[in-house]
């Protein structure tokens, strides 16, 4: 458990040793709100949730792209032998969670401070964002281990999470309004996601192991 | 020969579903009826136009022409004459009052005669009524009632209106994404093969069967588009169980993608049999659980049945299961030949290597 915990604040330690990544992809959010507020002053709250899972989406491949490229082939295998696949996998899941709730909470209040009237500052919102945030990371997670043994591993993570991304993006987008507009909360969509989250859980869990040997 | 039998089998299937599916006739049926509007206490003709009967077949004795409310109130066709073999003319007394208190109504025709049996026309026209004060009077008017015969069984497709001709589509459409689904199957034992004996052929399988579903959901996507456009009036509509076939059918070209991104013949196999395990277990949620959340025009979603009552009865049954048998059979094949080319060039590098 220890060691757990250690490789968790391990992964904090190089992710914000390194501040310009931090603050890119800060301003990234920044800029795309900014953007949006001159080119659509009018934007409406049913496109505030494809408009904010789109941008998300696209960070987080950012995010868990290089929480597995941080350290070289050797590294990663002495971490590997010193660990175990799984405790490693599961505090970059982790890792990952945490980092992206961080940065979706930003990104939310981001959208909230320019368009304060058509984006409320709901509190549930931040349930949509923790589960986002899981499911998200769960498939990502798996795809980006599974892409350092490839080659061309930037294009090859878009293209192997995104089709397993869509589907969760349009439940949270579902999810999400609902929140945002003060409906009430379906939670079979709520149920779905977390199933959804836990079956890649488990699988990632069961397939790590598995593929890291040579 | 003897080795060969289910390609065999596979074939014949295939022939028979497709001859038998586009051959057999679909039940007589009501194409159209005018006038569709209609008042109380109004004498009327209507003009009814079948879809494969027989009306003026010399052994057709009579013509019965009936307009139904509801399961108690029916009223009989004074008389019905015949026009030609798929048109007919029957006329209507209406009371002067509906036997309830609604301003409209809708009256399901129903016709019967000896050769074409019954063919039902739901909601063929709506009957309207102005004064709605006192139904009771006339609620005796709709009495008539239908002697029930005996039709006997004839080799023929349900006719449904929307889907008319189209129904023989079950044949082909949801039997691809059915086969598509047995090979998907397959294809996933093979991959937890592999990752057990780490043998390269157990892969090859895996990937060859892979390929051949992928073909095949694109043809359930083309065959089903084709299917839409004529039911639905546009080739793709924003539906769950549409998009979710295409994200699902996304996995797996990314899947054929993940393979051609590696050189070595053993990380290839190991990743990619771990994300074909993955794949499908992201892929059952998808395609069983999401379209069941949201309302969605395609069958077999929220408050839409599948294959429910009457719309795969009997005798599509007889060839949309044989179809399915046949389909995987040819994909089984397909898959075969696929994979027999690949354990060709695995032998060619080992030979090479000692």
């Amino acid at each position: 458990m220890t060691e757990f915990f250690a490789l968790i604040r391990y992964y904090f330690s190089i992710e914000f040793r390194n501040r310009s990544q931090v603050v890119a992809l800060l301003m990234f959010a920044w800029i795309v709100c900014y953007i949006l507020y001159r080119v659509h002053p009018s934007l409406e709250t049913t496109e505030f949730g494809y408009l904010f899972w789109l941008f998300v989406t696209l960070m987080s491949i950012n995010v868990c792209l290089r929480s597995e490229s941080h350290h070289a082939e050797e590294h990663r295998l002495y971490l590997y032998t010193l660990t175990g696949p799984v405790k490693l996998f599961m505090s970059k899941l982790i890792f990952n969670v945490c980092y992206l709730v961080f940065i979706y909470a930003l990104f939310y209040l981001c959208f909230h401070v320019y368009f304060t009237e058509q984006v409320p500052f709901v509190i549930n919102f931040m349930l949509a964002i923790l589960m986002g945030a899981i499911a998200i990371s769960a498939s990502l997670t798996f795809v980006s281990t599974i892409s350092t043994y490839a080659s061309g591993q930037n294009t090859l993570v878009s293209v192997l999470a995104i089709p397993l991304l869509l589907p969760i993006i349009m439940l949270l987008k579902g999810l999400s309004d609902e929140i945002i507009l003060g409906e009430s909360i379906e939670y079979a969509k709520f149920l779905a996601l977390a199933g959804l989250s836990a079956i890649s859980i488990a699988a990632s869990m069961f397939l790590v192991p598995v593929i890291w040997k040579e | 020969m003897v080795k060969h039998w289910w390609k065999i089998l596979g074939v014949i299937f295939l022939l028979y579903a497709f001859s038998v599916g586009f051959l057999v006739p679909l039940k007589p049926g009501v194409l159209s009826v005018e006038p569709y509007k209609m008042t109380t206490g109004q004498s009327i003709d209507l003009t009814v136009k079948g879809y494969n009967t027989q009306f003026n077949d010399p052994t057709v004795s009579e013509v019965q022409a009936y307009l139904k409310l509801d399961s108690v109130h029916m009223i009989e066709a004074n008389s019905v004459s015949v026009i030609g073999r798929k048109q007919l003319s029957a006329s209507f007394n209406l009371p002067d009052q509906l036997p309830d208190r609604r301003d409209i109504e809708r009256a399901t025709l129903i016709l019967y005669d000896d050769v074409d049996g019954y063919m039902v026309s739901p909601a063929a026209v709506t009957i309207e009524q102005d004064d709605v004060t006192d139904p009771t009077g006339s609620s005796a008017k709709w009495n008539a009632q239908i002697q029930v015969a005996d039709v006997p069984w004839t080799f023929s497709f349900p006719y449904r209106s929307i889907l008319y001709e189209t129904i023989r589509n079950t044949f082909f459409h949801v039997a691809v994404w059915f086969a598509m689904f047995i090979l998907l199957i397959v294809s996933l034992i093979y991959s937890i093969k592999y990752l057990r004996s780490r043998s390269l052929q157990h892969d090859a399988v895996a990937a060859a069967y892979t390929q051949v579903a992928i073909g095949l959901g694109l043809i359930g996507l083309a065959t089903g588009s084709v299917w839409a456009k004529s039911a639905w009036g546009a080739y793709w509509t924003n539906d769950p169980k549409l998009n979710m076939s295409v994200v699902s059918l996304m996995i797996y070209i990314a899947y054929a993608i993940l393979r051609s991104s590696f050189t070595a013949d053993d990380r290839r196999a190991q990743v990619s049999a771990a994300y074909n395990i993955f794949a499908f277990c992201a892929m059952i949620p998808l395609i069983f659980i999401v379209p069941r959340l949201t309302s969605s025009l395609h069958p077999g979603n929220g408050g839409n049945p599948a294959f429910g009552g009457e719309d795969l009865d009997s005798t599509l049954r007889m060839v949309f299961y044989p179809s399915i048998i046949g389909l995987t059979l040819i994909g089984t094949w397909i898959a075969s030949l696929l994979y027999r080319v690949r354990k060709v060039e695995l032998n060619n590098i080992e030979r090479q290597l000692h």
